[in-house]
C-alpha cells in the first residue's frame, strides 16, 4: 500500500490536547480538597493539584519525563474507590472528588518512605547529594526520626568506569528517571533496568561497564536523579592540591552557560548573571590568570564559520558541516552515526582551544614554562572531564592543554569550600589575551548559538559587510529541531539546530536520504547539542531543571549577548590580535596543528 | 515483610513487629499499582487475623516457648482449619 499525502487536519479547538477524542469535552470540572477547579481533559491529579495550590510529594515524577509511578508516594484518594491511585499518571475525569492530603494517606506515605529508606544507606553525611538530595528532603518533610523497618541494602560494587560520572548502585531508588533520560531524551541506551525485585539496578545492559557501554557522559542521569546514586566524580580536592602547589602556575577558564546558573547554587532565580563575580571570586580562590572560554568560542567561529565558507562557496568539503563543540555529541556520532565523520568540523570546542593556546600563545608571551601551567575549566558538562583525554590533538601543546575540568555543581562548592561570600564580592574583568569576548561568544551556551554566531561572522566573510540585525530568531527557542533558512548574497543556507541527541536522528535521516537519493542535502550546516537546551541545560548544572529554568538561563545568554558592545566574533580585539599575532589566519598551518582534531568510527554493535 | 516474618518465625522478633506487618500490608494494599501488589499481604493478615496468639507467643517467649505452648494446646484445635478458607 502507498501512503497517501495527510490532509489537512479538521479545524479543531485550539485548546483540545493532541490525541484527545473529540466527544470528550476539553475540560473537566472536579473537586480538589473541596475546592471546584475546572482544569483541561487529559491533566494528570498531580499537576491539577498545583492550580490549588497543592504540591502532592513525589520522589519519581520529573517535570521533563513521562510519569513511572514508581515511588508510590504522590497516592491520593478518590470519593468512591477503594485504592490510592497515584496522582502524576492519573488524569482527571468528570466529577471527580479528589483528596490529596489525610491522616491515612499520610500513614501511608509514611510507610512508603520507610519501605524507601528501609533499602537506602544511611550514609548521608558522606554524599554527593547532601543537601540537595530529594529523598533526604521528603524523610526531613515527613520527619522520620527512627528506622521503624530494618534496613536491607543490596551490595553492589559502584560503577566508576569512566571518571565523568559515578554510579553508586546502593543508593539507588529505581524511580527509572535516569533510564527514561538516557533513552528517551538522549537515544543513547546507556543505562536500562537490570535484574529483579531487591536486586534491581540502573546499569548498561549486559552487566559491562558505563565505559564500555554506548553512554556519551552527558550526565543527564545525574541531573536527574532524585538521590546520590549517580553523581559526577567530584574532582575538586586536586583543584585545592594544584592551588597549594607553589611550583605550579594555575589558570583557570569559566564556560559561557556556568555563568547564568552559578547562582541558582547560591539561592539567586536561574539566569542572573555572575561573569563579574566569578572572575573576583577565582582570582581570590589563588589563580594566577583568569580566562573566559567565550573568547575561545569567538575563536572557533572564526575556525568553524572559515570551514563552513571553505565547504558552501569554494565546494571542498563535505555539506552539510556539522557542529562539533558538543563532547558527548561527538563520542555519540563516532559510535552510532560515524558515517557523517567527513560532515564534521574539526575544529576543537572551545575548553580544549583555550587549553592550548594558553600552554602555547599565552606561556610564550608571558615566557612561563608550560610544564608547570595548570589549566582548570569550570564547565556545565560531565563529558568535558571526558573530553580531556579524548584524542592525541589533545594533547597539540606538548602536555595535556587543558588539566582538570570541573561542572558547575563542583565549583559552587569548591566555591563554598573557599568561604568567600561569593554573592557580595565586587565585579572582576578577566584577563587580557585570552579574556576578551563578544556577544557571539556568549551564545555557545544555549542550543542554536553556535548557529547563530557562525551566522553574523559567515555573512562577513562572504559579503565584507557586517549584519544590520545580528539577531536569528528562527534559531532561539526550546523545540527539539530548528530549521531555517538564511539568504546571503541572494544564495540560501539551509541550517538546522537540534539538541537533546534523540532529535539529531530526523535531521541526519534527512541528509542521509538525500545522500543515497544523489541528490544535494536538505540542510548545509547543523549545530547539535547533547543536552536539551544546549549547555544551559548541562548534565553539569545545578539540579532541578526544567522548561522554564532552561528558558530563564537562556534569556540570561540572550540578554548577555545584548548587553556587550562587540557583538561579532571577528571583531573580537583579542581574536584579530591573537591571528596577527600567532595564528596567521583561520585554517593556517598553525591554526590545524592547534586548534583542530580528527574522528575514528568507534561502532559500538553491529546494528 | 519477609524479614519480619522470618526473625518471628526464628523466636526473635522484635516488639512492635505485628504493628509493622498490619503497617506494611495496608500500605501495600491501598497503594500498590497492579492487583498482585494490593492482594500479596493478604496471606499475612489472614494469619494475624486468625493466629494473633501464636505471633504473640514467638514474639514474647521464642521458638521453644511457642513449641511448648502449641504441644498444650488440646490436638483438635492445633490441625483445625477455618471453615472458609
Amino acid at each position: 500500500m502507498v501512503a497517501t499525502t495527510p490532509s489537512a487536519p479538521p479545524s479543531a479547538s485550539p485548546a483540545a490536547p493532541a490525541g484527545v477524542n473529540s466527544a470528550a469535552p476539553a475540560v473537566v470540572n472536579v473537586k480538589i480538597n473541596g475546592i471546584p477547579v475546572s482544569i483541561p481533559a487529559g491533566t494528570t491529579i498531580l499537576d491539577a493539584a498545583r492550580q490549588v495550590q497543592v504540591k502532592i510529594p513525589t520522589l519519581c515524577k520529573d517535570e521533563d519525563l513521562l510519569p513511572t509511578a514508581a515511588c508510590g508516594l504522590c497516592i491520593v484518594q478518590i470519593a468512591g474507590q477503594p485504592r490510592m491511585p497515584r496522582a502524576c499518571c492519573t488524569p482527571v475525569v468528570e466529577g471527580m472528588d479528589i483528596t490529596t492530603h489525610s491522616g491515612a494517606l499520610t500513614d501511608i506515605r509514611r510507610t512508603v518512605l520507610e519501605l524507601l529508606l528501609s533499602t537506602h544507606p544511611s550514609s548521608c553525611l558522606t554524599c554527593g547529594r547532601n543537601g540537595t538530595c530529594e529523598l533526604q528532603a521528603l524523610a526531613a518533610d515527613f520527619g522520620m526520626r527512627t528506622e521503624n523497618i530494618k534496613r536491607i541494602v543490596t551490595p553492589i560494587p559502584p560503577d566508576n568506569s569512566t571518571g565523568s560520572i559515578i554510579i553508586d548502585f546502593t543508593k539507588c531508588v529505581k524511580c527509572g528517571r535516569c533510564v527514561q533520560v538516557c533513552q528517551e531524551v538522549q537515544n543513547v541506551w546507556a543505562l536500562s533496568f537490570l535484574d529483579r525485585g531487591i536486586n534491581t539496578r540502573m546499569a548498561p545492559a549486559g552487566d559491562i561497564t558505563l565505559a564500555e557501554s554506548p553512554c556519551v557522559k552527558c550526565g543527564q542521569c545525574s541531573n536527574h536523579c532524585p538521590t546520590g546514586a549517580i553523581v559526577e566524580n567530584d574532582e575538586t580536592p586536586a583543584v585545592w592540591t594544584a592551588l597549594h602547589d607553589e611550583t605550579k602556575h594555575c589558570v583557570v577558564q569559566i564556560a559561557p552557560a556556568v555563568r547564568v546558573a552559578i547562582g541558582e547554587a547560591f539561592g539567586l532565580p536561574p539566569g542572573a548573571n555572575l561573569t563579574g563575580k566569578l572572575y573576583t571570586v577565582l582570582r581570590r580562590l589563588g589563580f594566577k590568570a583568569v580566562f573566559d572560554t567565550n573568547f575561545a568560542a569567538d575563536l572557533t567561529i572564526m575556525e568553524e564559520a572559515s570551514e563552513f565558507i571553505e565547504r558552501f562557496v569554494h565546494k571542498r568539503g563535505q555539506l552539510p558541516l556539522i557542529t562539533s563543540c558538543c563532547p558527548s555529541w561527538t563520542d555519540f556520532m563516532e559510535k552510532v552515526h560515524y558515517d557523517f565523520i567527513d560532515n564534521f568540523s574539526t575544529a576543537k570546542s572551545p575548553q580544549q582551544m583555550l587549553g592550548v593556546l594558553a600552554k602555547t600563545y599565552y606561556a610564550k608571551k608571558l615566557g612561563i614554562d608550560p610544564a608547570k601551567m595548570y589549566v582548570v575549566s569550570f564547565m556545565p558538562c560531565t563529558a568535558k572531564k571526558y573530553e580531556l583525554e579524548r584524542t592525541n590533538e589533545m594533547y597539540a601543546s606538548g602536555y595535556i592543554d587543558v588539566d582538570i575540568a570541573l561542572t558547575t555543581r563542583e565549583l559552587a562548592r569548591l566555591i563554598k569550600q573557599s568561604g568567600l561570600d561569593f554573592l557580595n564580592l565586587p565585579d572582576g574583568e578577566a584577563d587580557s589575551i585570552l579574556g576578551d569576548y563578544t556577544g557571539a561568544g556568549a551564545l555557545f551556551g544555549v542550543t542554536g548559538g553556535v548557529m547563530e554566531a557562525a551566522l553574523r561572522t559567515a555573512y562577513f566573510f562572504v559579503t565584507g559587510k557586517n549584519l544590520e540585525k545580528v539577531e536569528f530568531e528562527s534559531v532561539r527557542g526550546l523545540q527539539g529541531v530548528k530549521q531555517a533558512a538564511v539568504t546571503i548574497n541572494g544564495t540560501t543556507i539551509r541550517v538546522a539546530v537540534a539538541h537533546g541527541l534523540a532529535n539529531v536522528e530526523s535531521v541526519l535521516e534527512g541528509v542521509r536520504a538525500a545522500r543515497t537519493a544523489g541528490r544535494e542535502p536538505p540542510v548545509h550546516f547543523i549545530e547539535v547539542m547533547a543536552c536539551p537546551g544546549g549547555c544551559i541545560g548541562g548534565g553539569g548544572q545545578p539540579y532541578g531543571v526544567n522548561g522554564e529554568v532552561r528558558t530563564k538561563r537562556a534569556e540570561g545568554l540572550y540578554q548577555h549577548d545584548r548587553d556587550r558592545s562587540v557583538r561579532l566574533s571577528h571583531e573580537n580585539p583579542e581574536i584579530k590580535r591573537i591571528y596577527s599575532d600567532f595564528l596567521g589566519q583561520p585554517l593556517s598551518h598553525k591554526a590545524h596543528e592547534l586548534l583542530h582534531t580528527r574522528y575514528t568510527a568507534r561502532p559500538l554493535y553491529k546494528r | 515483610m519477609l524479614q519480619i516474618l522470618n526473625r518471628v518465625a526464628r523466636g526473635r522478633g522484635e516488639k512492635g513487629d505485628t504493628e509493622r506487618l498490619r503497617a506494611i500490608s495496608k500500605a501495600m494494599q491501598k497503594a500498590s499499582l497492579c492487583g498482585l501488589g494490593q492482594t500479596a499481604p493478604n496471606p499475612v493478615l489472614s494469619a494475624l487475623r486468625y493466629f494473633e496468639p501464636e505471633f504473640k507467643a514467638y514474639l514474647e517467649g521464642g521458638v521453644s516457648y511457642a513449641r511448648k505452648m502449641n504441644a498444650n494446646r488440646p490436638p483438635e484445635a492445633s490441625v483445625a482449619e477455618p471453615a472458609n478458607v
